[in-house]
């Protein structure tokens, strides 16, 4: 057993899970010691993964898209029915594919570095133990997550890392999240879609006799529309439960109508560890969409693809007039995770995928380049007040704007394949759609334009503006805030080189599983798709042009009517003042407020009246048995004894003696 | 007939608390060490003497499901009442949980100041009459002890409660003796089994209370005003006594006004005790009615889930809120009943440990929270996890545990009720009973769904309330988790977990035999 390398790859889960308990049973450390902890296994995990990977080449000496199964748990038996139903195993287990493991290793090495650069703005008030305890908990169950061997066991690990994700962030928030009401707090929406997900999952399972599929006890589905096939019997049937399955991976990435959560993340402190969490939780949603796509019929994978599409735009707007720096990069998280949900579930799987993995380390070394800002600047993160910092923090700027043209496949680099890949094969969807279709390329491509020139606002503001008072702090950048950035650009940029074609080893990971063909963009493949290279050098001309004179011509620019306006409202409206809270959370509110009142009222007097009906009945009984007395008991002319002790009526007495 | 089908180890069990108490009501007021002493070392010995029941019993595959270690006296032959004791592997394993309940009850009451007599008296009686119920086998019996339980109960609540405590009691006392009184009407009511109910005759037939119950129901059968007056007794009396949505009328105030240590025994032990009833008495009835009675029951139940969970959301009240989702466990545990497969049987079964596991959590929380803000208004709380991070550390779990989260005691249990409700398989005989309602049970399972939702919701939310955000000034006081606390959460937060990762191993491979005998009580 010990050669398979599941086994190996199983090991690095429960080193970070000890490294949690240990964090967790001292839960008020603070200081260095809890960060040593969870760096120390995140490393050995590491390790152990790299091992894994070797184990798995030498295991396999075959094509790296080969899966290997080890260890299977049964972990629970659903018995079968008295008419011959089989029973159904839920499994748990490690299932080292190529598409997981590839996810794994990616998001273990964020985590580690994410950690170091975490540990160089720890202090002696915080983050406590037991934060670092949530962090490497939602991390590991993240993990388990990209390695399991049933749909059920993917999604259980799903909702746990979004759970402790949330317990970590709720640790450490000194003010409520955004809005009033219930629904209204938005990362209570990422286990609540989530639990729905799953629920629904089952629920369809059970009752289409699909659960074999989903408990690992049937191979993982290789056949598309699985919900379609094994169910209610009926393609709208399916397409319901794909649909509602659809809402969890949503809420896992942030998409419309779950986008809030990252906004909240961003807001707690360290915020820029938070940032990476959920970075981490936006990029596992495409490989949770990937992994789930056999059960979305075609009409689910179309709403879906909508509702992302219309995220990438909307939230790429909206963070055309951010002042909170993080939360541009929240924001633009979003669209990223967008973009690839719409390449995914348009069947370019190979191009969504890519998009994720590369973004996911360009986007995570863009906020920790804003944790160091807001660190070096005694936790400045509004954008109006910053400017200028290339001289304090020269190794930031330098890599942060290399990181964005990664990040935008500025220069054939970083995520150029996979995007133009992407808009091929989404333009080929998008005619076949018709008229309408259109839109759905136009949104993403849209939403890219903007999400360049956002960057570059966001990096020019920074770092290059001349500032209108100095910005606070002045210490200089130190080496443990550079290294961990410098790092993920390295990796960005060496994993989107053309010699390892990345989408293609993808793209063959995934081949025994339905997906689009891999359709090379030609010359004529759709606007903007071979302008992808240059767009960011010319995001960056618009906003130097538009900062030539300071902030105001950027100001007349975004006061042409209707861009302002739109962004200013999807600012306030998609993010702050929550939509939810008129929509959903006040009348449910109300309503259980009702519901709540009259069950008080109703077990009170129910009560009372059961009191008042016992007492009537003691009553009636009482009435009965003195009428029976009165009759049969002294016999007709009998009269009652007095009590032995009473007094005799002072009345009675001097009457009778009276006469 | 193997010979560890009798033993008078069961009667030792139930009368080792009783006469315990006799004890304690001898020993000096004033002893208050000496009381505490003594009744820990009973209930003590009374989780040993549970193990070595445990041990005498035959976990075999093929013995595990019958009854066993039993024990038959005569007694009131004109009411065919009979002493007749035995167990199998799910009242065996119940048994051994309510003693272990217990025990941890009398080691978490170290802060009774007064009457303690009484109190450990009373405690060690409920003991007793909860194992009573647990190990009868005549039903006449069985409604004996579930009858004499109400009183420790009553009293536990109105003399060591909260600050409206005597209404709470009297509340509960009313309906819960109503709940007996109607037990005992469906007894009386059912004369074609009362024939069966003679020790000779249960002897002779191998046969236990609950499997007359099954006969009395398939004669029942024949006569469908008896069996529906039957039914609906048994229902109304069991419903009411664990506080299904629509009857957990008694169950808010109940929970609010139990405080502490004996809250964990009296709603704890009311639950299983209950729930025991329903899956063992309420089951095999419920099963061989007709699809038309238990879809009504199902709907019922779905509707009752969307209003407790709404009332849970509006709830302020840490204690009302944890009522209401008791109320919504007991719903779950109906619905598992209602399908009666084996599968939703088995969810039923780990459904009813675990909540009892996640409920000793919460009420202990309450009551820690209770014990220094003085209220459990949720608005007022906030920040505990600064202040006392011990407790939220030991805490959470039981939170966690209450949203059904996988790892956790509660998830496989509600997963497979779940999945029972959806179904079998559309186009066959589905498990509420209605083919051809196969889309309106997708329907209704939906709703329990929504409902499960809300409820997750509101318990996110009550986690938020209590432990996150800003300290309050006038907490800053709050003294830290004590040593007795952190002794008490500890078990139960291992109970959670274990349960959570084993369950096949701790409770379904064990009782497998026991809950596929119940769920074919009515298929052959």
């Amino acid at each position: 057993m010990i050669h398979h390398p599941s086994f190996v790859f199983l090991l690095a889960i429960p080193a970070l899970i000890v490294a949690g308990c240990v964090n967790y049973l001292r839960p008020e450390k603070t200081g260095i010691a809890p960060s040593v902890i969870s760096i120390t296994a995140l490393a050995m995990a590491v390790g152990l993964s790299m091992g894994g990977v070797a184990w798995k080449l030498g295991h396999i000496g075959g094509p790296v898209s080969s899966a290997t199964s080890g260890l299977i748990i049964h972990w629970l038996r659903i018995p079968g029915g008295y008419f011959g139903h089989k029973p159904v195993w839920i499994d748990l287990g490690i299932r080292s594919d190529t598409l997981g493991v590839a996810f794994f290793m990616t998001v273990l090495l964020i985590a580690l570095l994410g950690h170091i650069h975490l540990s160089a703005s720890a202090s002696k008030s915080e983050p406590k133990s037991v934060y670092y305890a949530f962090s490497i908990w939602a991390l590991a169950a993240m993990l388990v997550a990209f390695l399991a061997v049933s749909v059920l066991q993917l999604l259980a690990f799903v909702l746990l890392a979004a759970l402790m994700g949330w317990l970590m962030l709720m640790l450490s928030r000194d003010e409520p999240v955004s809005g009033p009401g219930l629904l209204a707090a938005g990362p209570l929406l990422i286990p609540i879609g989530l639990s729905g997900a799953s629920l629904a999952l089952v629920a369809a399972g059970s009752a289409t006799g699909g659960l074999h599929w989903l408990a690992g006890s049937a191979p993982w589905p290789k056949t598309g529309a699985v919900m379609q096939m094994h169910t209610l019997g009926t393609y709208a049937g399916g397409s319901v439960a794909g649909i509602l399955v659809g809402f969890g991976v949503l809420g896992f990435g942030a998409q419309i109508p779950f986008q809030i959560w990252p906004h909240e993340y961003s807001k707690s402190s360290p915020s820029s560890n938070y940032l990476l969490m959920s970075s981490l939780i936006l990029g596992a949603a495409p490989f949770l969409a990937e992994r789930l796509k056999p059960f979305f019929t075609l009409d689910a994978r179309l709403f879906i693809a909508i509702a992302a599409a219309a995220t990438a735009l909307m939230a790429a707007l909206g963070t055309l007039e951010e002042p909170d720096i993080r939360q541009v990069l929240a924001g633009l998280s979003s669209v990223l995770t967008g973009m690839a949900l719409v390449f995914i579930m348009t069947g370019s799987s190979a191009a969504g995928l890519t998009l994720s993995l590369i973004g996911l380390l360009a986007m995570s070394g863009l906020m920790m380049v804003s944790g160091t800002v807001v660190h070096n600047t005694d936790r400045e993160a509004d954008i109006n007040r910053l400017g200028g910092l290339w001289r304090r923090l020269p190794l930031s700027a330098i890599f942060s704007l290399l990181l964005i043209v990664v990040l935008t496949g500025g220069l054939r680099t970083g995520t150029c394949e996979a995007l133009r890949l992407g808009l091929a094969n989404l333009h080929a969807y998008a005619v076949g759609l018709g008229l309408w279709g259109e839109l759905l390329y136009g949104a993403p491509v849209l939403a890219l334009a903007i999400m360049t020139i956002s960057l570059m606002r966001w990096w020019w503001r920074i770092f290059i503006i001349k500032p209108r008072s100095a910005p606070p702090g002045t210490t200089r950048e130190s080496p443990l805030h550079t290294f961990p950035p410098l790092i993920l650009l390295i990796g960005s940029l060496t994993a989107s080189m053309a010699f390892l074609d990345l989408p293609m080893l993808i793209h063959r990971a995934l081949s025994h599983r339905e997906m689009g063909k891999i359709v090379l963009p030609t010359g004529a493949s759709g606007l903007l798709i071979n302008d992808i290279p240059w767009m960011v050098a010319g995001a960056l001309l618009v906003v130097a042009i538009a900062y030539s004179r300071g902030d105001a011509t950027l100001q007349r620019l975004l006061r042409i009517p209707g861009i302002n306006l739109i962004s200013r409202w999807l600012r306030s409206n998609m993010y702050v003042a929550d939509m939810y809270g008129f929509i959903l959370a006040r009348p449910i509110r109300l309503i259980s407020i009702a519901v709540a009142v009259l069950d008080q009222w109703l077990s009170g007097w129910l009560v009372v009246m059961l009191a008042l009906g016992i007492g009537a009945l003691g009553l009636l009984v009482a009435t009965v048995d003195g009428i029976w007395t009165l009759r049969w008991w002294p016999a007709p002319g009998r009269r009652m004894p007095p009590p032995i002790d009473s007094p005799p009526v002072a009345g009675k007495a001097s009457s009778q003696s009276t006469s | 007939m193997a010979s560890f089908q009798y033993s008078a180890i069961l009667t030792w069990l139930i009368a080792l608390p009783l006469v315990a108490s006799v004890i304690v009501a001898l020993l000096p007021s004033n002893g208050v060490r000496l009381i505490r002493n003594t009744a820990i070392a009973a209930l003590a010995g009374m989780v040993v003497l549970a193990s070595v029941a445990v041990r005498l019993f035959n976990w075999a595959p093929n013995a595990a499901g019958h009854f066993q270690l039993m024990q038959i006296w005569p007694w009131i032959p004109a009411l065919h009442a009979t002493y007749f004791v035995g167990v199998d592997a799910l009242s065996m394993y119940l048994i051994l949980f309510i003693s272990a309940l217990s025990l941890l009850t009398v080691i978490a009451s170290y802060g009774i100041g007064h009457q303690l007599r009484a109190y450990y008296i009373s405690i060690m009686l409920l003991t007793g009459f909860l194992v009573g119920a647990l190990a009868a086998e005549n039903i006449f019996l069985f409604a004996l002890f579930f009858i004499l339980s109400i009183f420790p109960m009553y009293f536990l609540t109105g003399l060591w409660g909260g600050d409206r405590r005597q209404s709470a009691s009297l509340k509960f006392g009313l309906l819960a003796l109503m709940a007996s009184g109607l037990l005992f009407a469906a007894i009386f009511l059912a004369p074609h089994a009362a024939h069966l109910h003679s020790a000779g005759e249960a002897g002779r037939h191998g046969l236990s209370h609950w499997v007359v119950s099954r006969d009395l129901a398939i004669v029942a059968a024949g006569h469908l005003s008896t069996a529906d007056w039957f039914l609906w007794l048994i229902v109304l009396a069991l419903g009411l006594r664990i506080g299904i949505p629509g009857l957990h009328i008694w169950l808010p105030d109940f929970c609010c006004e139990n405080r502490g240590a004996p809250a964990m025994l009296v709603l704890g032990g009311n639950f299983i005790l209950a729930a025991y009833a329903i899956e063992r008495l309420g089951g095999p009835l419920l099963h061989l009615q007709s699809g038309h009675v238990r879809i009504s029951i199902a709907w019922v139940l779905g509707v009752g889930v969307i209003l407790i969970a709404l009332s849970g959301l509006a709830q302020n009240d840490l204690g009302r809120l944890i009522a209401s989702w008791l109320s919504l466990q007991a719903a779950l545990i109906s619905f598992g009943v209602l399908a009666f497969t084996l599968g939703s049987l088995q969810g039923a079964l780990l459904e009813m440990i675990g909540a009892v596991i996640t409920l000793a959590s919460l009420i202990w929380v309450c009551h820690i929270l209770q014990l220094r803000a003085h209220h459990r208004d949720l608005s007022r709380l906030g920040g505990i996890s600064q202040l006392m991070p011990g407790l939220f550390v030991l805490s959470l779990p039981g939170f966690i545990a209450a949203m059904a989260v996988p790892g956790f005691c509660l998830f496989a249990g509600e997963f497979l009720v779940i999945r029972s409700v959806f179904g079998l398989h559309p186009g066959k005989s589905s498990a509420l009973g209605f083919s051809s309602f196969a889309h309106w049970q997708a329907v209704l399972g939906v709703i329990l769904i929504l409902g499960l939702f809300l409820m997750i919701a509101t318990l996110l939310w009550t986690i938020e309330r209590v432990f996150f955000g800003s300290p309050r000034p006038e907490y800053s006081h709050f003294q830290k988790l004590t040593r007795m606390e952190r002794l008490v959460l500890l078990p139960l937060v291992l109970f959670n977990l274990a349960l959570g990762l084993l369950p096949m191993l701790l409770i379904i491979d064990p009782l497998a035999s026991a809950m596929r005998d119940l769920a074919h009580i009515s298929v052959h």
